[in-house]
């Protein structure tokens, strides 16, 4: 029916750019959902993307600073008899086939989603404020890069860090000729500053909503940003 | 035949968005104040949804994805709920007033009360949307909406001096008694009129029922290229014959019986029989786009399975939106709120929702990830641009103006 | 969360800034001192009227001529007659400036003289009363004149 797009979960890929917010569609092409949050898990291999996050909970808290949380609250409040109802429900990320325009899942929606855990959430990891060890702010998340790690799941390898909002950068910074021209010269000189942090070179302090450099900005040997 | 209705969904689209309830009165005011001195802005107006229409046929024949999918995708959900919520004011708003447009219409031929046949109207309206097949809407609507051609034949049997007509289009000539705020208040609101979000959350999301993929670029093409400047068309035919019949007698047309007057002057009773059909027909087919917009848009925000190529029970959510939407018009109608002045207030809101319509698109039919050797060329780009550029100016004019003409007076 | 505070408070403060631009865009809009604007107003509802009247006029001649159906006549009649009142009345209602007394009272005159004409015409048409047209549509020919008289009046 429609065109035949690659498997963008074989490569590289920036976490709110291609992965949020995208549309949801089980074996049969049905509609279930958006991607409203990714859930992410300590392994050994690194921050892994584990599940993906859907529902009223985890677009809630995606509408992000006090307008989320107070969101949410009045969520849970509706109905205070519900245990856990601030628990997202999940789509493990085996039962996830392919990545293009959309999300395919190897599942029917009738038996795609739980509701048992609660980790980290690559939502709540864009916005954050990126300190360097003296305090000053360097920026601020605005995505996350994972790459195929051991055992195929996605794993995190860098964060890119600037000014603006995440997923400003709607995409050009990954093609350096995506047009229109005029666009695209607003765009990168807003991002003019923007850069890719390597993973071993920051730390993640999620209950202070903050990560922090490990030296300062200039001495990071940082990624180009265009691949 | 079947190529005729090939293009239903293009000309369907154009009547929603260029001969819908609020058009067909502001057309008509238009005309009878301004002549043809405005036909500039819905030639732009025409040109505009043309290029962005195209553009997001195309996202969704390449990619199956419609565009308020793609306004969350690249916006993000905050900016993304803002668009939403901007928008649904709009389209709802024009959902009641086209409901109310079809119960206008009604009256005009029989005596049936307000009170009584608005109802049956929202419910008729609704059990289309639910039951009836899509390309059953698209093509009986858009078809019989045609019969407001009639109004050209009119044009055509008063015998104008067309050198006059084309001379005040071209010229824009503005006639002496009117202000040049009230000239840039209606400019904007036909611009901002033949470009309403709700058009191309319609054309695409239609183009998805349709299964469109990328053989059927040429129909989609077509579509566009036929229909909306047939809508244009019929906007400048409406204008024109009211600035012949009802301009010398400097009558300001405020309600739909005033619109058909044109015609009854120049044909008697059988072209007026035929202009009321298009009445009819217009703003029921306007009512369906505009009622399913509001579902195709909120089902779109939240990933919710959309669309009438599916069981009504496989859209569960999709269609309980419908009724719901349906039941709002329904009692903000029985107010008994004339449905003109709900147009009128709606374009407030489309200074918002426009930019953020549109910017998304133009950005999604340039990534080649969506749309591998089908993104954008540097022509599409290039008016693009342009056009964003214009509904910038316009967004920002449109309520100073709204306030400085207190509404076109 | 510190990034959601900081866009917080420059969100405010965008809010606020166009807030501001709006009050004073609408401040800008042409505010005159009382006495023109109620001259604004009546020279409005003169011509609002006057819109009905030939209305009226066309809808009287297209009759006459058995051009358009009985309900599309009466509907548009009515719409003309319902609209004029409406615009009679509130028009009425307003409280003119002290030295506009003898201007308020010639066009509130004229006003409800054609709301009376409008009314009369509307139920000789709903009669489907044919006698009654030709005079009908004299007296609305000679109603637009009145009206004309009267705005240019109030323009001063």
């Amino acid at each position: 029916m429609t065109r035949e797009m690659p498997n963008k979960l074989e490569g590289t890929i920036d976490g709110a750019l291609e992965l949020l917010d995208r549309q949801l569609l089980d074996v049969e092409g049905r509609m279930l959902g958006k991607v409203d949050d990714v859930e992410l898990t300590q392994t050994d291999a690194g921050l892994t993307i584990t599940a993906l996050l859907t529902g009223q909970v985890a677009l809630l808290h995606r509408l992000g600073g006090s307008l989320g949380s107070n969101l949410v609250t009045g969520y849970v409040q509706l109905r205070p008899s519900e245990k856990n109802r601030t628990r997202p429900w999940r789509l493990v990320i085996g039962d996830v086939e392919r990545l293009d325009s959309a999300l395919h899942l190897r599942v029917h929606r009738e038996e795609s989603l739980r509701r048992d855990v609660e980790t980290f959430r690559l939502g709540a990891l864009t916005g954050m404020n990126v300190l360097e060890p003296a305090g000053r702010r360097a920026g601020s998340v605005l995505d996350a890069r994972f790459a195929p790690g051991a055992g195929g799941r996605l794993v995190l390898r860098a964060l890119v860090v600037g000014e603006g909002h995440p997923g400003g950068l709607l995409g050009y910074d990954r093609r350096p000729n995506m047009g229109p021209w005029f666009v695209r010269r607003i765009v990168g000189w807003l991002h003019r500053n923007t850069s890719a942090v390597d993973v071993e070179h920051v730390q993640i302090l999620w209950n202070n909503r903050e990560v922090r450099l490990v030296s300062p900005l200039r001495e990071i040997r940082r990624e180009a940003l265009r691949r | 035949m079947s190529k005729v209705f090939a293009v239903a969904l293009g000309v369907l689209t154009a009547i929603g968005g260029f001969v819908d309830i609020g058009d067909l009165v502001t057309n008509a005011q238009v005309g009878s104040r301004f002549g043809l001195s405005l036909a500039w802005a819905t030639v732009v107006g025409v040109v505009g949804i043309c290029v962005f229409a195209e553009m997001s046929g195309r996202v969704a024949a390449v990619s199956g994805r419609a565009t308020f999918d793609l306004v969350r995708e690249r916006l993000g959900p905050r900016v993304g709920m803002l668009n939403l919520l901007s928008s649904m004011l709009i389209t709802l708003l024009t959902y009641t007033a086209e409901i109310g447009g079809v119960a206008l219409a009604l009256q005009l031929v029989a005596s049936v009360h307000e009170l009584l046949v608005v109802p049956v109207v929202a419910v008729l309206v609704w059990l289309v949307l639910w039951r009836a097949k899509f390309s059953i809407i698209e093509n009986v609507f858009g078809v019989l909406g045609l019969a407001l051609v009639v109004f050209a034949v009119a044009v055509w049997k008063l015998g104008p001096d067309y050198g006059a007509l084309l001379h005040q289009a071209v010229g824009a000539h503005k006639p002496d008694d009117e202000h040049w705020r009230t000239f840039a208040y209606y400019a904007v609101a036909l611009f901002g009129a033949a470009m309403t979000p709700y058009e191309v959350f319609f054309f695409s999301s239609g183009g998805v029922e349709e299964h469109w993929s990328p053989e059927d670029l040429g129909t989609m093409r077509a579509n566009v290229l036929i229909g909306f400047p047939l809508g244009g068309a019929l906007s400048l035919a409406i204008a024109a014959s009211t600035w012949l019949v009802l301009g010398p007698l400097e009558i300001s047309v405020d309600t739909l019986g005033q619109v058909g007057l044109p015609v009854a002057a120049a044909l008697g009773k059988v072209g007026l029989a035929v202009a009321i059909l298009g009445f009819v027909a217009a703003t029921f087919g306007a009512a369906c786009e505009t009622g399913l917009s509001v579902a195709y848009s909120i089902a779109q925000y939240f990933g919710a399975q959309w669309g009438k190529y599916v069981r009504p029970k496989e859209a569960a959510f999709f269609h309980l939106v419908l009724a719901l939407s349906t039941l709002l018009a329904l009692a903000v109608l029985m107010t008994t709120v004339d449905p003109i002045v709900i147009t009128e207030i709606s374009v407030v809101f489309s200074a918002v929702a426009l930019p953020l319509t549109y910017f998304p698109i133009l950005v999604v039919a340039n990534d080649p990830d969506y749309m591998g050797e089908y993104a954008n060329g540097r022509l599409a780009n290039a008016l693009g641009v342009v056009f964003l550029g214009v509904i910038a100016v316009a967004a920002t004019a449109a309520i100073p103006l709204l306030i400085w003409t207190r509404m076109g007076q | 969360m510190n990034a959601g505070r900081r866009s917080g408070a420059s969100r405010g403060l965008h809010l606020l800034v166009c807030a501001a631009g709006l009050a004073l865009l609408t401040a800008c809009a042409p505010q005159a001192p009382d006495d023109s604007s109620w001259r604004d107003q009546a020279h409005q509802s003169l011509e609002d009227v006057g819109s009905n009247v030939s209305t009226m006029s066309l809808v009287l001649r297209l009759a006459q001529k058995g051009r358009m159906f009985g309900k599309y006549q009466q509907v548009v009649a009515l719409n003309s007659e319902t609209n004029a009142g409406r615009t009679t009345d509130h028009f009425s209602g307003e409280q003119p400036p002290p030295q506009a007394d003898s201007t308020y009272h010639d066009v509130t005159t004229v006003l409800s003289d054609a709301s009376d004409l409008l009314s009369d015409v509307r139920i000789a048409l709903v009669r489907r009363d044919s006698s009654q047209y030709a005079g009908l549509a004299r007296e609305l020919a000679g109603m637009t004149a009145r009206l004309s008289k009267a705005e240019s009046a109030v323009r001063r």
